[in-house]
Protein backbone atom coordinates (compact mmCIF):
# COMPACT_ATOMS: atom_id res chain seq x y z
CA UNK A 1 0.00 0.00 0.00
CA UNK A 2 1.81 3.13 -1.45
CA UNK A 3 0.71 7.17 -0.74
CA UNK A 4 0.45 7.29 -4.24
CA UNK A 5 -2.46 4.80 -5.17
CA UNK A 6 -4.47 7.06 -2.94
CA UNK A 7 -7.16 7.24 -5.71
CA UNK A 8 -7.52 4.05 -7.10
CA UNK A 9 -10.00 2.38 -5.86
CA UNK A 10 -9.65 -1.69 -5.10
CA UNK A 11 -10.69 -4.50 -7.08
CA UNK A 12 -14.23 -6.04 -5.98
CA UNK A 13 -13.16 -9.89 -5.18
CA UNK A 14 -14.57 -13.11 -5.24
CA UNK A 15 -14.59 -13.17 -1.67
CA UNK A 16 -16.42 -10.17 -1.25
CA UNK A 17 -19.16 -11.18 -3.80
CA UNK A 18 -19.92 -14.47 -1.38
CA UNK A 19 -19.78 -12.12 1.23
CA UNK A 20 -22.49 -9.99 -0.06
CA UNK A 21 -24.55 -13.17 -1.28
CA UNK A 22 -24.42 -14.50 2.59
CA UNK A 23 -25.50 -11.24 3.73
CA UNK A 24 -28.65 -10.95 1.16
CA UNK A 25 -29.60 -14.24 2.08
CA UNK A 26 -29.22 -13.61 5.78
CA UNK A 27 -31.33 -10.62 5.53
CA UNK A 28 -33.92 -12.70 3.07
CA UNK A 29 -34.06 -15.06 6.67
CA UNK A 30 -34.57 -11.59 8.77
CA UNK A 31 -37.14 -11.18 6.25
CA UNK A 32 -38.99 -13.94 6.48
CA UNK A 33 -39.06 -14.14 10.42
CA UNK A 34 -40.42 -10.79 10.41
CA UNK A 35 -43.33 -11.85 7.61
CA UNK A 36 -44.10 -15.04 9.83
CA UNK A 37 -44.92 -12.73 12.62
CA UNK A 38 -47.39 -11.21 11.05
CA UNK A 39 -51.08 -11.42 11.40
CA UNK A 40 -54.18 -10.46 9.92
CA UNK A 41 -57.33 -9.19 11.96
CA UNK A 42 -57.67 -8.74 15.22
CA UNK A 43 -54.57 -7.13 16.17
CA UNK A 44 -53.32 -6.14 20.01
CA UNK A 45 -50.48 -4.36 21.12
CA UNK A 46 -48.38 -5.41 23.92
CA UNK A 47 -46.44 -2.70 26.39
CA UNK A 48 -43.44 -4.09 27.98
CA UNK A 49 -41.23 -2.29 29.90
CA UNK A 50 -37.62 -3.17 31.08
CA UNK A 51 -38.81 -6.86 29.76
CA UNK A 52 -41.94 -7.28 32.22
CA UNK A 53 -45.60 -6.98 30.51
CA UNK A 54 -47.53 -4.01 31.14
CA UNK A 55 -50.88 -4.96 29.45
CA UNK A 56 -52.56 -6.18 26.25
CA UNK A 57 -54.48 -3.45 24.25
CA UNK A 58 -56.28 -3.91 20.88
CA UNK A 59 -55.31 -1.97 18.02
CA UNK A 60 -58.73 -0.99 16.70
CA UNK A 61 -60.17 0.69 19.65
CA UNK A 62 -59.03 4.28 20.80
CA UNK A 63 -56.89 4.75 24.19
CA UNK A 64 -53.91 6.90 25.14
CA UNK A 65 -51.57 4.90 27.70
CA UNK A 66 -49.64 6.46 30.20
CA UNK A 67 -46.63 4.48 30.53
CA UNK A 68 -44.63 5.98 33.85
CA UNK A 69 -42.18 3.15 34.88
CA UNK A 70 -38.50 4.56 35.70
CA UNK A 71 -37.02 7.60 34.69
CA UNK A 72 -38.87 8.51 31.70
CA UNK A 73 -42.38 8.59 30.75
CA UNK A 74 -44.40 7.46 27.33
CA UNK A 75 -47.57 8.56 26.16
CA UNK A 76 -48.97 5.27 23.97
CA UNK A 77 -51.77 6.13 21.97
CA UNK A 78 -53.71 2.98 19.71
CA UNK A 79 -57.04 3.54 17.32
CA UNK A 80 -57.66 2.57 14.21
CA UNK A 81 -55.25 -0.30 13.66
CA UNK A 82 -52.06 1.76 14.43
CA UNK A 83 -49.98 2.01 17.65
CA UNK A 84 -47.54 4.76 18.31
CA UNK A 85 -46.07 7.09 20.95
CA UNK A 86 -47.29 10.72 21.04
CA UNK A 87 -45.41 11.98 23.65
CA UNK A 88 -42.23 11.34 25.86
CA UNK A 89 -39.41 12.60 28.05
CA UNK A 90 -37.10 10.70 26.91
CA UNK A 91 -33.91 11.96 25.90
CA UNK A 92 -33.34 11.18 22.40
CA UNK A 93 -37.38 11.44 21.35
CA UNK A 94 -36.61 8.14 19.21
CA UNK A 95 -39.88 6.88 19.93
CA UNK A 96 -41.87 9.89 19.35
CA UNK A 97 -40.49 10.31 15.72
CA UNK A 98 -40.89 6.95 14.96
CA UNK A 99 -43.93 6.15 12.62
CA UNK A 100 -46.78 4.52 13.62
CA UNK A 101 -47.21 0.37 13.46
CA UNK A 102 -50.13 -1.25 12.32
CA UNK A 103 -48.35 -5.10 11.19
CA UNK A 104 -47.89 -8.02 13.43
CA UNK A 105 -43.84 -8.32 14.59
CA UNK A 106 -43.21 -4.42 14.41
CA UNK A 107 -42.11 -2.83 17.53
CA UNK A 108 -41.84 0.60 18.48
CA UNK A 109 -38.70 0.69 20.94
CA UNK A 110 -37.53 3.36 23.51
CA UNK A 111 -34.09 2.77 24.46
CA UNK A 112 -33.69 5.35 27.32
CA UNK A 113 -36.81 4.03 29.14
CA UNK A 114 -36.33 0.65 28.22
CA UNK A 115 -40.13 0.28 26.90
CA UNK A 116 -41.31 -1.70 23.93
CA UNK A 117 -44.55 -1.54 22.31
CA UNK A 118 -45.13 -4.79 20.35
CA UNK A 119 -48.11 -5.64 18.01
CA UNK A 120 -49.06 -9.57 18.30
CA UNK A 121 -51.34 -11.57 17.73
CA UNK A 122 -54.73 -12.72 20.00
CA UNK A 123 -53.03 -16.09 20.50
CA UNK A 124 -49.67 -15.04 21.16
CA UNK A 125 -50.35 -12.39 23.13
CA UNK A 126 -50.09 -14.32 26.37
CA UNK A 127 -47.05 -15.08 28.98
CA UNK A 128 -45.56 -17.26 25.97
CA UNK A 129 -45.13 -13.98 23.91
CA UNK A 130 -43.21 -12.54 27.26
CA UNK A 131 -40.87 -15.02 28.75
CA UNK A 132 -38.05 -16.38 27.69
CA UNK B 1 7.98 3.07 15.26
CA UNK B 2 7.22 6.31 15.62
CA UNK B 3 7.48 8.72 18.95
CA UNK B 4 5.02 8.41 21.46
CA UNK B 5 4.44 11.84 21.13
CA UNK B 6 3.54 11.52 17.28
CA UNK B 7 1.32 8.65 17.86
CA UNK B 8 -0.37 10.70 20.30
CA UNK B 9 -0.56 13.85 18.13
CA UNK B 10 -1.76 11.59 15.37
CA UNK B 11 -4.35 9.60 17.49
CA UNK B 12 -5.56 13.50 18.30
CA UNK B 13 -6.00 13.97 15.11
CA UNK B 14 -8.24 11.00 14.03
CA UNK B 15 -10.25 11.38 17.11
CA UNK B 16 -10.98 14.98 16.49
CA UNK B 17 -11.76 13.80 12.41
CA UNK B 18 -14.04 11.68 13.98
CA UNK B 19 -15.86 13.38 16.72
CA UNK B 20 -16.47 16.26 13.58
CA UNK B 21 -18.37 13.82 11.56
CA UNK B 22 -20.98 12.68 14.46
CA UNK B 23 -21.51 15.81 15.07
CA UNK B 24 -22.45 16.69 11.58
CA UNK B 25 -24.35 13.33 11.32
CA UNK B 26 -26.53 14.53 14.54
CA UNK B 27 -27.29 18.33 13.08
CA UNK B 28 -27.82 16.70 9.96
CA UNK B 29 -30.45 13.26 10.33
CA UNK B 30 -31.78 11.47 7.40
CA UNK B 31 -35.36 11.88 7.01
CA UNK B 32 -36.14 8.04 6.70
CA UNK B 33 -39.14 7.47 8.72
CA UNK B 34 -36.80 5.44 11.09
CA UNK B 35 -34.86 7.48 13.29
CA UNK B 36 -31.62 6.27 14.09
CA UNK B 37 -30.23 5.19 10.44
CA UNK B 38 -27.31 6.66 9.60
CA UNK B 39 -24.10 6.36 7.46
CA UNK B 40 -21.93 6.37 10.18
CA UNK B 41 -19.23 9.09 8.43
CA UNK B 42 -16.46 8.69 11.43
CA UNK B 43 -15.99 4.78 10.23
CA UNK B 44 -13.96 6.24 7.19
CA UNK B 45 -11.73 7.38 9.98
CA UNK B 46 -11.80 4.13 11.55
CA UNK B 47 -11.43 2.17 8.67
CA UNK B 48 -8.57 4.58 7.34
CA UNK B 49 -6.57 4.10 11.25
CA UNK B 50 -7.42 0.22 10.43
CA UNK B 51 -5.95 0.45 6.96
CA UNK B 52 -3.08 2.50 7.61
CA UNK B 53 -1.98 2.18 10.93
CA UNK B 54 -3.26 -1.18 12.33
CA UNK B 55 -6.34 -2.06 14.77
CA UNK B 56 -4.58 -1.04 17.86
CA UNK B 57 -4.86 2.69 16.43
CA UNK B 58 -8.39 2.14 15.33
CA UNK B 59 -9.22 0.66 18.56
CA UNK B 60 -8.55 3.16 20.99
CA UNK B 61 -9.46 6.14 18.23
CA UNK B 62 -13.14 4.44 18.09
CA UNK B 63 -12.95 4.18 21.79
CA UNK B 64 -12.26 7.78 22.52
CA UNK B 65 -14.40 9.08 19.64
CA UNK B 66 -17.40 7.04 21.19
CA UNK B 67 -16.76 8.43 24.90
CA UNK B 68 -16.32 12.08 23.66
CA UNK B 69 -19.61 11.91 21.39
CA UNK B 70 -21.34 10.48 23.74
CA UNK B 71 -20.55 12.47 26.83
CA UNK B 72 -21.00 15.77 24.72
CA UNK B 73 -24.28 14.88 22.85
CA UNK B 74 -25.51 11.51 23.89
CA UNK B 75 -26.56 9.48 26.60
CA UNK B 76 -25.09 6.02 28.25
CA UNK B 77 -27.72 4.20 26.76
CA UNK B 78 -26.82 5.72 23.35
CA UNK B 79 -23.04 5.04 24.83
CA UNK B 80 -23.54 1.71 24.83
CA UNK B 81 -25.40 0.47 21.72
CA UNK B 82 -22.46 2.60 19.95
CA UNK B 83 -19.91 0.71 21.92
CA UNK B 84 -21.29 -2.53 21.10
CA UNK B 85 -21.80 -1.63 17.43
CA UNK B 86 -17.83 0.13 16.80
CA UNK B 87 -16.24 -2.40 18.72
CA UNK B 88 -17.75 -5.80 17.39
CA UNK B 89 -17.64 -4.27 14.08
CA UNK B 90 -13.77 -3.41 14.60
CA UNK B 91 -12.95 -7.12 15.18
CA UNK B 92 -14.49 -8.71 12.56
CA UNK B 93 -13.39 -6.04 10.19
CA UNK B 94 -9.68 -6.32 11.56
CA UNK B 95 -10.23 -10.44 11.21
CA UNK B 96 -11.32 -10.16 8.00
CA UNK B 97 -8.49 -7.84 7.11
CA UNK B 98 -5.92 -9.73 8.21
CA UNK B 99 -7.31 -13.24 6.18
CA UNK B 100 -6.40 -11.31 3.28
CA UNK B 101 -8.67 -13.09 0.72
CA UNK B 102 -11.24 -10.21 0.98
CA UNK B 103 -10.60 -6.57 -0.08
CA UNK B 104 -11.61 -3.07 1.29
CA UNK B 105 -15.13 -3.65 0.04
CA UNK B 106 -15.65 -6.69 1.76
CA UNK B 107 -14.19 -5.53 5.02
CA UNK B 108 -16.22 -2.42 4.99
CA UNK B 109 -19.48 -4.13 4.54
CA UNK B 110 -19.11 -6.76 7.13
CA UNK B 111 -18.22 -3.72 9.45
CA UNK B 112 -21.62 -1.65 8.36
CA UNK B 113 -23.38 -5.20 8.99
CA UNK B 114 -21.74 -6.35 12.18
CA UNK B 115 -22.30 -2.79 13.30
CA UNK B 116 -25.95 -3.10 12.84
CA UNK B 117 -26.24 -6.38 13.99
CA UNK B 118 -24.28 -5.90 17.38
CA UNK B 119 -26.68 -3.47 18.27
CA UNK B 120 -29.98 -5.35 17.27
CA UNK B 121 -28.36 -8.20 19.35
CA UNK B 122 -28.21 -5.57 22.51
CA UNK B 123 -31.51 -4.13 21.80
CA UNK B 124 -33.09 -7.90 21.89
CA UNK B 125 -31.14 -8.96 25.15
CA UNK B 126 -31.90 -5.25 27.08
CA UNK B 127 -35.82 -5.06 25.77
CA UNK B 128 -36.11 -8.71 26.27
CA UNK B 129 -38.06 -9.44 22.90
CA UNK B 130 -37.28 -11.31 20.12
CA UNK B 131 -39.45 -9.62 17.42
CA UNK B 132 -37.13 -6.92 16.93
CA UNK B 133 -34.92 -9.18 14.97
CA UNK B 134 -37.59 -8.76 12.18
CA UNK B 135 -35.93 -5.14 11.86
CA UNK B 136 -32.28 -7.27 10.39
CA UNK B 137 -34.60 -7.24 7.10
CA UNK B 138 -33.67 -4.03 7.13
CA UNK B 139 -30.70 -3.51 8.78
CA UNK B 140 -28.49 -6.15 6.55
CA UNK B 141 -28.90 -4.60 3.45
CA UNK B 142 -28.48 -0.76 4.95
CA UNK B 143 -25.40 -1.86 6.87
CA UNK B 144 -24.26 -3.35 3.12
CA UNK B 145 -24.60 -0.04 1.38
CA UNK B 146 -23.36 2.27 4.10
CA UNK B 147 -20.18 0.12 4.30
CA UNK B 148 -19.81 -0.15 0.56
CA UNK B 149 -20.19 4.22 0.78
CA UNK B 150 -17.76 3.89 3.44
CA UNK B 151 -14.94 2.36 1.35
CA UNK B 152 -15.92 4.42 -1.23
CA UNK B 153 -15.18 7.65 0.58
CA UNK B 154 -12.25 6.26 2.10
CA UNK B 155 -10.30 5.25 -0.76
CA UNK B 156 -11.27 8.71 -2.65
CA UNK B 157 -9.84 10.35 0.74
CA UNK B 158 -7.10 8.86 1.34
CA UNK B 159 -5.12 10.74 -0.55
CA UNK B 160 -5.93 13.92 1.14
CA UNK B 161 -5.31 12.15 4.56
CA UNK B 162 -2.00 11.34 3.32
CA UNK B 163 -0.10 14.23 5.90
CA UNK B 164 -1.27 12.07 8.63
CA UNK B 165 0.29 8.75 7.40
CA UNK B 166 3.75 10.01 5.59
CA UNK B 167 5.71 10.47 8.80
CA UNK B 168 7.82 7.24 9.78
CA UNK B 169 10.35 8.68 6.80
CA UNK B 170 11.68 11.96 8.86
CA UNK B 171 12.57 9.82 11.61
CA UNK B 172 16.21 10.05 12.51
CA UNK B 173 17.75 6.64 13.25
CA UNK B 174 19.81 7.20 16.27
CA UNK B 175 21.44 3.48 16.47
CA UNK B 176 23.13 4.21 12.78
CA UNK B 177 24.54 7.59 13.28
CA UNK B 178 26.27 6.35 16.45
CA UNK B 179 27.53 3.48 14.57
CA UNK B 180 29.06 6.01 12.10
CA UNK B 181 30.46 8.01 14.64
CA UNK B 182 32.13 5.51 16.21
CA UNK B 183 33.80 4.00 12.89
CA UNK B 184 34.99 7.42 12.12
CA UNK B 185 36.56 7.32 15.63
CA UNK B 186 38.88 4.24 14.81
Amino acid sequence: MSAGAGCSLPRFRWADGFLLLFFLLLSLGFLLFGLSLRGEEGLQAEIISAGESLGIYPLDQEAEILVEQGRYSNLVCFGQGEVFIREADCPDQYCVKHVAIRHRGESIVCLPARLVVEICGEEEGGLDAVSK
Amino acid sequence: MLSVSKRLARGGLLVALAAIFSYLEALFPLPLGIPGLKLGLANVVIVFALYCYGWRTAFWVSLCRILLVSFLFANLAMAMYSLAGALFSLLVMALLRSCRCFSLWGVSMAGGVTHNLAQLLLASLLAGTKTIWAYGALLVPVGVLTGLLIALLFARSRRALVFLWAAPAAEPDLDQGRKILQEKKH
